[in-house]
């Protein structure tokens, strides 16, 4: 009779869950979908499970059992142990999101044939780490969720005449600031805690004439977010193949002040309103398990998942609590990682190569929507730095309109002692 | 609403009538000294939001209600009205779309309806049965006009409850706030003809316009539905069309467009309720004065065809008007 290595079991185990969250995918037909991109959708996903390094991104997402750098002070703390000390580490994203419905776009005031995009383009991560015996310490700064949508530029015009022109704008980051502290307890386990403060806001403007009346509306809107929450992790070594790697997040509150203007203009006339209101988000509780194994020396498989509690989610609006009927959800990754070394002018570099898949479920309940990614990856590197880069580009399936969305992360990761003695040595 | 009822249990009742596409209730209040009975006296509606951008027209009837219940117990007049008779208040009849036009889009119009051509909306107040879809001026079968009439009458719920209502409650007389152009108007609106008992309109609507230029000194015209434009399967049609009683619709100020449109400042919110109050008063009056108690209660044969007619049975024919030919 054959024996099946243990490690061989959770694979095809995990194979299955895979297969399994593929098959329960299905397309719901509602009578008023939600909507992929609701008011404060973040843009791409709604499980955003903090940053993502070139080297998390490029192996599915995988965060909870591979560090690359002092990033995962937003997902897991205590792979903080595991990182060389002193790095320093800046990061940069590009985001493109097709989106179909959101505002005013295909909810009944401005229609399109198809879907829109939406491209940003930032500095998304600035962090340290440093290492003081058997603590380490991170601090960071990373922009975590964007709130932007398609800018839209509306005229009506009949016979060369312009009847109406609206104007649509909205922009909006979540900016988090962390401090986080890891130990290694024994040789197998770690753990690590990070403190997580949020600042943000949304912006919306939507500015709309009529020339031949001579009226004009115009309606802003601005959320400025806070708030706090801490990331509990944990990294259990169980062999010289194997660590495991769990985080926990517990359900937490955004605070919102929202205010707006409204006003109507014309020629005899100009009323104008101003509102204010304090909101919440409910945000949801996460927890997330995983595992890294190492294949061969050079090669480490991850296969994780995180629950996000997103059927406690409440969100208020100018006051009114929206209808937000969403599921609990589960997501899962898979990917390897590569550390490859060559010959380039009489220097070694290390050059690692990610490959990954997520599943991604949109918590909607009306809208059976999920998010299927595939994620490459690469970088070239030695003792002073590492530059690498990743891309990730999912399909949804379930909304009815194949939304796409691509994710491209530069990461440089430099060890300023190393930089520093090579000077001083020259 | 739900204060004015927790407040005086002894003169208000609240309802549901049912519920829209979004599941919010069409709230009702009943406002007569036993509001839990079915008394046989005169009722009378006031309704407002039809349209979801007209904001104005659901502060009117809430204050009506408002000042009929907090003035109950030290206002003669008031306290022989409610003894009187019953007044239904519905002052919002499409939540959905006030919702949209509150967080997303002020000017939204229409309900919340997603059409098959992936538009959304149907026009409430085109949405009744009769002489609904008389022809594409005064509505539109097109599901992303601002006028679409719906794919059928009464295909929308929140009108179905109103329906469903008026074939349970017998009404003697019903005003529709809307916004904007400051004008009482009267049926038909469908087409360009004169209602059976439009001299009784008239006289109405002349009357509430003096009573409401007497306040702020705001002018309303009066006219015929349909002297403006032509609209068919809206609710004051069906009203006097089935019921034959006066149904008005009453447009609040701005007067136009340059005045403010839909928009209406913080500081005339007040002073058109307050102008329209001695107009809903005089109509409370009115009904009670003429009501006939021996007719008081809704034929139940009557009712029956009614019931059995709740669409487009009754397009193209022409109501028997009471004492009266009708035209045409």
């Amino acid at each position: 009779m054959k024996r099946y290595s243990w490690p061989f079991c959770l694979v095809k185990l995990f194979a299955l869950l895979i297969i399994f969250g593929l098959s329960q995918d299905r397309w719901l037909e509602a009578q008023l979908p939600t909507g992929q991109y609701l008011e404060e959708s973040p843009l791409g996903s709604w499980n955003q499970f903090g940053l993502d390094s070139a080297a998390t991104l490029g192996t599915g997402f995988s965060q909870l059992t591979l560090a690359q750098n002092s990033q995962a002070i937003f997902s897991n703390p205590a792979l903080l142990s595991s990182l060389k000390p002193g790095r320093l580490t800046i990061n940069s994203g590009f985001n493109q999101t097709q989106l179909f419905d959101f505002w005013l776009v295909n909810t009944g005031v401005i229609s399109t044939d198809s879907n829109l995009t939406y491209r940003g383009l930032e500095i998304n991560y600035l962090g340290f780490n440093y290492n003081l015996g058997k603590f380490s310490l991170a601090l960071a700064w990373a922009q975590t969720e964007n709130y932007g949508r398609p800018s839209i530029d509306y005229r009506y015009v009949e016979n060369e005449v312009l009847y109406d022109r609206m104007r649509l704008r909205q922009s909006g980051q979540l900016r988090a600031f962390s401090l986080a502290l890891a130990r290694k307890i024994n040789p197998r386990l770690r753990l690590g805690l990070s403190l997580v403060f949020l600042t943000g806001k949304i912006e919306r403007e939507l500015e709309e004439d009529w020339p031949q009346d001579g009226t004009s509306m115009t309606d802003n809107r601005r959320q400025k977010i806070t708030g706090f929450y801490p990331v509990v992790g944990l990294e259990y070594v169980a062999s010289s193949r194997l660590s495991l790697g769990f985080s926990f997040t517990p359900p937490y509150q955004r605070k919102i002040n929202s205010q707006s203007f409204l006003s109507y203009a014309s020629a005899e006339t100009e009323i104008s309103f101003e509102g204010q209101a304090d909101d919440r988000a409910s945000q949801p509780l996460v927890m997330g398990a995983g595992l890294r194994y190492r294949l061969k020396d050079n090669l480490n498989l991850c296969l994780e998942s995180r629950y996000f509690a997103w059927n406690h989610y409440s969100y208020s609006y100018f006051g009114e609590n929206l209808k937000r009927d969403f599921r609990a959800i589960i997501d899962l990754s898979a990917g390897l990682e590569a550390q490859t070394e060559i010959n380039f002018r009489g220097r070694r570099w290390k050059t690692p190569y990610y490959a990954g898949l997520r599943i991604d479920p949109q918590p909607m309940k009306d809208i059976s929507s999920t998010y299927y990614y595939l994620t490459f990856g690469s970088g070239l590197g030695n003792d002073y730095f590492v530059l690498s880069f990743s891309t990730a580009i999912g399909f949804e399936h379930g909304s009815g309109h194949h939304l796409k969305n691509q994710k491209i992360v530069v990461t440089l990761d430099l060890n300023p002692a190393e930089i520093f003695k090579a000077k001083a040595r020259r | 609403m739900k204060q004015l009822a927790a407040g005086y249990p002894s003169i208000v009742r609240l309802s549901s009538l049912g519920q829209s596409l979004e599941k919010r209730n069409i709230y009702a209040l009943k406002i007569s000294d036993h509001p839990g009975q079915r008394e046989n006296e005169p009722k009378v509606a006031f309704l407002g939001c039809h349209h979801a951008r007209e904001w104005i027209s659901v502060e009117v009837p809430l204050e009506i209600a408002s000042y009929l219940i907090r003035n109950y117990e030290n206002d003669e007049r008031v306290k022989a009205i409610v003894n009187s008779s019953e007044i239904w208040i519905i002052p919002l009849v499409n939540p959905d779309g006030l919702d949209y036009s509150i967080l997303n889009y002020r000017l939204w119009r229409k309900n919340r309806r997603l059409n098959d051509n992936g538009s959304f909306g149907v026009d409430l107040n085109r949405n009744y049965s009769f002489y609904w879809g008389a022809d594409d001026l005064g509505s539109s079968p097109l599901p992303s006009s601002e006028t679409y009439r719906g794919e059928q009458p009464f295909s929308e719920p929140e009108t179905s409850a109103i329906r469903d209502l008026f074939l349970n409650v017998n009404f003697s007389a019903v005003i529709s706030y809307h916004s904007f152009s400051q004008t009482i108007l009267y049926p038909w609106s469908y087409a360009d003809l004169p209602a059976g008992q439009e001299l009784l309109f008239q006289q109405l609507a002349s009357e509430l316009a003096r009573l409401i230029s007497q306040v702020n000194g705001r002018i309303y015209q009066t006219a015929r539905s349909s002297s403006a434009y032509l609209t068919n399967g809206d609710f004051i049609d069906w009203v006097y069309g089935l019921f034959d009683i006066p149904a008005l619709t009453i447009e609040l100020p701005p007067v136009d467009l340059t005045a403010g449109g839909f928009f209406n400042s913080e500081q005339d919110i007040q002073s058109i309720a307050a102008e329209n109050l001695p107009a809903a008063l005089y109509l409370l009056d009115w009904a009670i004065s003429t009501y006939n108690h021996q007719e008081g209660q809704l034929n139940p044969e009557r009712k029956n065809q009614l019931e059995k007619s709740p669409g487009n049975s009754l397009k193209n024919k022409r109501v028997r008007l009471t004492g009266q030919e009708g035209s045409n």
